[in-house]
């Protein structure tokens, strides 16, 4: 959040803003990729812009070749080079996400292999591996290797993989939605919109700087640090996480609307849920439609035409685990986290088989137990919220 | 753009489908209809939702297909052309 | 996309009114003064702050 009080990113922003309003006979995605690099370049500076350009061009060299190279080819070699490059973005994010960086290890392999400048190449891979270029990556693999969809240029890709405006913390952007700027650009917003996205811009500082920091400042003092040692502390850093991620999220999608750049909503209400599984669908909702298409539903339907509809249910364990695990990896690479993913894939499920019932015993048509439902629902939701943080906070603050 | 229509015996099992699996003995098949319209319909039962149609109409949805689809219109639009191409 | 913002019930393809804008433009100055005003600058600073 620091960069959104950094009064370079707002110049930047207003700039980006007003140069796309210029109507040219270039394709919106090339536009922005190239004032998203100028704008890197001058927030992070342009050796971090150059590397970060770097490493697009050479993505984008592999993704041209392998199609140039699976053209006609089976449908086997397509899952084998889909996986094999996905195998290879991993092996980059479990480098990041082990921080070497920071420990050790770079005077030990600054010792062995002082040719390779790990105190560079470590802390440049780290910065690749952002947890949402990662997934960003996956997702285009997935669109350009499996499903065919066209590949954009190293300078479109920029802004696809990298947008200045969701540097900080997403949101996971659709690459079929990013193409979609080509054909049909939104039309820039006239002065009412532009009202109407300052508003909720304004909203989301507000979320962030005064409601977010306030909680902060008022249970735990000025230059206080979070400390969860109790089942109330979690409860307060899950109200702060919401406030905190609700508003930068609302800050990128006013700006992303400003510019006509798809940046997808992440939160929707999510304490009025009425089950996990609802919940999931309400908060950080850019990352569960990830899942849901790049792993859920793939694997699900694999699963199920396999082992037939009757035992879907128990299929769908089995998936819900691998999903949320890889959720809870992707938090931080630790067997706690993964535990967190697990459980809640399984939670799901047993909200599953529990809907089945309901619906075989007809509760979706009886408007009390709808209401009992949107009474008790959030209750239980938020209970399941606050004991998993509680599970995860010695990950996120340790002692 | 007759082949992309369903004749009404296709409407009426389509239609069936939908009322067994989401226990809506009600439910009509509107073109609008979408998933947050139908109690239960999550990403679970639209999974068995697509292998349900598939086992009834002896045809296959690729992964692409059954992520895309945004509305019933849409699935019926697309399991008429994939029944008129079979 | 969100069309609607909650606080007004203002539709996203309709023209603002002139009470519908004036309303939204306090509103957005209310938070900007709130926001400085946690950040321990004076509102003018904040809001021209690099300009």
């Amino acid at each position: 959040m620091v960069l959104f009080i950094n009064p370079a990113f707002w110049i930047i922003a207003a700039a980006v803003y007003l140069l796309l309003l210029f109507e040219t006979p270039r394709r919106a995605t090339l536009r922005f990729g190239l004032f998203n690099i100028a704008a890197l370049a001058i927030l992070l500076g342009w050796k971090v812009a150059a590397a970060v350009f770097l490493f697009v061009l050479l993505f984008w060299g592999v993704l041209y070749r392998l199609r140039l190279w699976l053209r006609g080819s089976h449908w086997k070699a397509d899952t084998g080079a889909g996986f094999a490059l996905i195998l290879m973005l991993a092996l980059v994010f479990w480098v990041h996400k082990l921080n070497l960086e920071d420990g050790a290890f770079v005077s030990r392999f600054s010792q062995a292999a002082p040719w390779a400048r790990p105190d560079l190449l470590l802390p440049f891979l780290a910065m690749l591996s952002f947890s949402y270029i990662f997934v960003r990556s996956v997702e285009l693999v997935h669109c350009v290797i499996w499903k065919r969809m066209p590949l954009l240029d190293p300078v479109s890709l920029a802004g696809y993989l990298v947008p200045f405006h969701m540097l900080v913390a997403g949101p996971v952007n659709i690459y079929s939605e990013h193409l979609e700027m080509d054909p049909s650009p939104p039309p820039a917003p006239n002065s009412s919109q532009v009202l109407i996205v300052l508003n909720e811009i304004t909203t989301g500082l507000f979320y962030k700087f005064v409601i977010a920091e306030g909680i902060r400042i008022y249970f735990y003092g000025l230059e206080g640090h979070f400390t969860v040692a109790s089942l109330f502390d979690s409860g307060v850093l899950v109200v702060y996480t919401f406030f905190d991620f609700a508003g930068y999220s609302r800050v990128a999608r006013g700006i992303g609307r400003l510019f006509g750049v798809p940046t997808p909503e992440n939160f929707s209400a999510p304490f009025r849920s009425t089950s996990v599984t609802d919940f999931w669908t309400r908060w950080h909702i850019s990352m569960g439609l990830f899942v849901r298409r790049n792993l859920f539903t793939p694997l699900q339907l694999q699963l199920v035409r396999k082992v037939g509809i009757r035992r879907a249910a128990w299929a769908s364990v089995l998936t819900m685990i691998v999903s949320f695990g890889f959720v809870g990896l992707w938090h931080r690479l630790s067997w706690t986290w993964f535990l967190w993913g697990a459980l809640m894939g399984l939670l799901m499920a047993a909200e599953k088989t529990a809907q089945g019932y309901f619906l075989k015993w007809g509760w979706n048509q009886s408007p009390r137990a709808q209401f009992c439902l949107r009474i008790l629902g959030p209750v239980y939701v938020f209970s399941v919220v606050i004991v998993s943080a509680y599970f995860v906070a010695n990950e996120i603050f340790p002692a | 753009m007759s082949e992309n229509t369903l004749d009404p015996n296709q409407l009426e099992k389509l239609t069936g489908i939908f009322r067994v699996l989401f226990n809506a003995p009600q439910l009509e098949l509107r073109d609008n209809l979408t998933a947050k319209d139908v109690a239960g319909w999550d990403s679970f039962n639209h999974v068995n939702l697509i292998i349900s149609i598939e086992e009834e109409f002896g045809l296959r949805f690729s992964n692409d297909e059954v992520g895309s689809l945004q509305n019933v219109g849409h699935l019926k639009h697309l399991l008429a052309s994939k029944l008129a191409s079979s | 996309m969100n069309n609607r913002t909650p606080l007004f019930g203002i539709q996203w393809n309709e023209p603002l009114s002139f009470w519908q804008t004036t309303w939204i433009l306090t509103w957005i100055l209310i938070k900007l003064v709130l926001v400085a005003s946690m950040m321990n600058l004076g509102p003018g600073e904040f809001i021209y702050a690099g300009f």
